[in-house]
């Protein structure tokens, strides 16, 4: 036992010596990362969480991998190289959300099913497009994140995104707060109710499209809306609830990166699976409370 | 300045259909300044359609809806608004006092809400008997009180006209006529609309009643007979005389 601690140990000192080698730059683009995109996550997680939408925010992630298959395509026969599949994968992420802010909004089919069809669409579109490019691009990456596929333009846009969605948190607080509390009321005062659910569900899409290389596309989804619910179980305030899964969310990014560089493992599931067990903890935790 | 003989709330010829269901036919009524009028009819008959239009939700297919004199969207600073309940997430960290405040919001409001604001807010739950609660999570309250803070909400801005609809539908009797004790005591020249399904407490409380069902008529509350409540609901219905006096001490009866 004293020598696996022991070992663990000195793995824990090479994680943050690799920090420092040059060879090793893509780690601390992915320290980086954790740190910068928690901001955005977690204070978009938590109006996703309590506007109780996260099945949409799943559609929207899900749908960025229609994006991301379209850009290497088009890199590789149009030799549109400024196209990066970050690119493609806002693009589509932001398009997605419109269209899914329309369904859920304006369309009087089954909403479930328009969502769902959006959800599966792109990322159909994202294999063929892969499927269909010569070189081979493993989707895995993309799924289910890769912390190789870091580069320093991601860190710029998650720079860029945390900027926009601090600012427009900051500034527009009192009607995000009160569409995501009864947006029929916030209408009947003069609020562009539509139109601030369309902004949070852009924001959303930004927000997702962050973390798609570290965690995947198909990871990114718990990590928006576990660390919000395990706030939500404490916090009195909205503000209390986005600051704690800000910094929850970035405990669990920088926890699950050091744990998978000690273990040797994919980055993404550990992160998941800290987020997931914390969440559980917190739901006993809570139900012994209760009954105590 | 409003015409002190123009009503607070007219309608014209309004019709409404969702898809191609008719929902509303030729609805043609006035409610005047300082009236208390109550809306009562079978679910689906349009009571709460009336209300979206008033509110600007939606559009009339045909006819107007004037509020003051001009469109529900321009006078939309002038109205308050207590829906049944708001369906929200249990676990959304929000304050009675944060949800009062939305009361005072404009379609220009950002940032956080002001000192002057929420000192306002804080006079009107206090006026509301939930001083003590102003700080707790609107989820704990019980259904009587978060009532009690809608109506806070709707108060807030000082609204002309205050459309409610069944705001006693989800609490106890009792606390349903402190309820409208305090908007009555709140907004004594305020106009004020409400639907309701309680006949019995319609005839305590309001002098004048909007009878709709796909068609609008309306009565003084007095000439509501058997007859008229067959008509309107479709069913045959017995009205119970009271001695109401003998109700308000102990605490209201069900009629039918």
């Amino acid at each position: 036992m004293s020598t696996w601690i022991v070992m663990e140990g000195i793995v824990m000192v090479e994680f943050f010596q690799a920090l420092g080698d040059p060879d090793m730059v893509f780690l601390r683009y992915a320290l980086m990362l954790c740190l910068v995109a928690s901001v955005p996550l977690g204070a978009v997680g938590t109006l996703v969480v309590v506007r109780r939408i996260s099945y949409l925010a799943a559609a929207i992630a899900h749908s960025a991998l229609g994006g991301i298959g379209v850009a290497i395509y088009l890199r590789e026969v149009m030799a549109w190289y400024w196209l990066t599949p970050m690119l493609g994968a806002l693009l589509s992420a932001m398009l997605s959300a419109a269209l899914v802010g329309w369904v859920s909004l304006r369309a009087r089919e089954r909403e479930e099913a328009a969502i769902g069809a959006i959800w599966v669409s792109g990322m159909a579109i994202g294999l063929l497009c892969l499927y269909k490019t010569n070189s081979y691009v493993d989707p895995m990456g993309y799924l289910f994140g890769d912390i190789l596929l870091i580069q320093a333009t991601d860190l710029q846009l998650a720079g860029v995104v945390g900027l926009v969605i601090t600012a427009t948190l900051l500034i527009a607080y009192r009607p995000i707060m009160a569409v995501c509390f009864d947006a029929e009321f916030a209408a009947i005062r003069g609020v562009r109710s539509g139109w601030v659910y369309f902004l949070l569900l852009q924001m959303t899409a930004l927000s997702v499209v962050l973390l798609v290389s570290l965690v995947g596309i198909v990871l990114v989804i718990a990590l928006l809306t576990l660390p919000p619910a395990i706030t939500s179980m404490r916090a009195r305030s909205l503000w209390q609830m986005v600051l704690g899964s800000i910094i929850l969310t970035a405990s669990f990014l920088v926890a699950g990166l050091l744990l998978s560089f000690v273990w040797n493992v994919p980055t993404g599931p550990i992160v998941i699976l800290l987020a997931v067990f914390f969440y559980m903890t917190s739901l006993l935790r809570k139900r012994f409370r209760s009954k105590g | 300045m409003t015409d002190p003989a123009q009503p607070v709330v007219c309608l014209k010829g309004v019709h409404f259909a969702y898809d191609s269901q008719t929902v509303l036919e030729d609805a043609d009524f006035d409610i005047h300044a300082g009236e208390s009028v109550c809306m009562v009819g079978p679910n689906g008959g349009g009571k709460s359609t009336l209300i979206k239009l008033m509110l600007g939700l939606i559009k009339p297919d045909q006819g107007e809806v004037l509020l003051f004199g001009d469109s529900p969207l321009r006078s939309r600073n002038r109205v308050g608004y207590v829906p049944q309940q708001v369906a929200f997430d249990p676990l959304f960290p929000i304050s009675a006092l944060e949800v009062c405040l939305m009361g005072s919001m404009r379609g220009s409001s950002l940032g956080w809400a002001g000192k002057t604001e929420r000192t306002k807010a804080s006079a009107m739950l206090e006026s509301m008997e939930l001083g003590n609660l102003a700080e707790a999570p609107f989820s704990s309250l019980s259904g009587g009180q978060r009532q009690a803070v809608l109506v806070a909400r709707a108060l807030l801005a000082q609204p002309d006209l205050l459309l409610l609809d069944e705001p006693t539908a989800h609490v106890d009797v009792a606390s349903a006529a402190r309820l409208m004790d305090r908007i009555h005591a709140l907004g004594e020249d305020m106009t004020v609309l409400m639907v309701s399904h309680d006949l019995s407490f319609v005839a305590r409380t309001v002098p004048k009643v909007v009878c709709v069902n796909r068609c609008v008529h309306v009565h003084p509350t007095r000439a509501l007979s058997s007859d008229v409540l067959n008509k309107l609901y479709g069913h045959e219905l017995r009205m119970v005389q009271h001695d109401h006096e003998h109700l308000d001490s102990h605490g209201g009866h069900c009629h039918g």
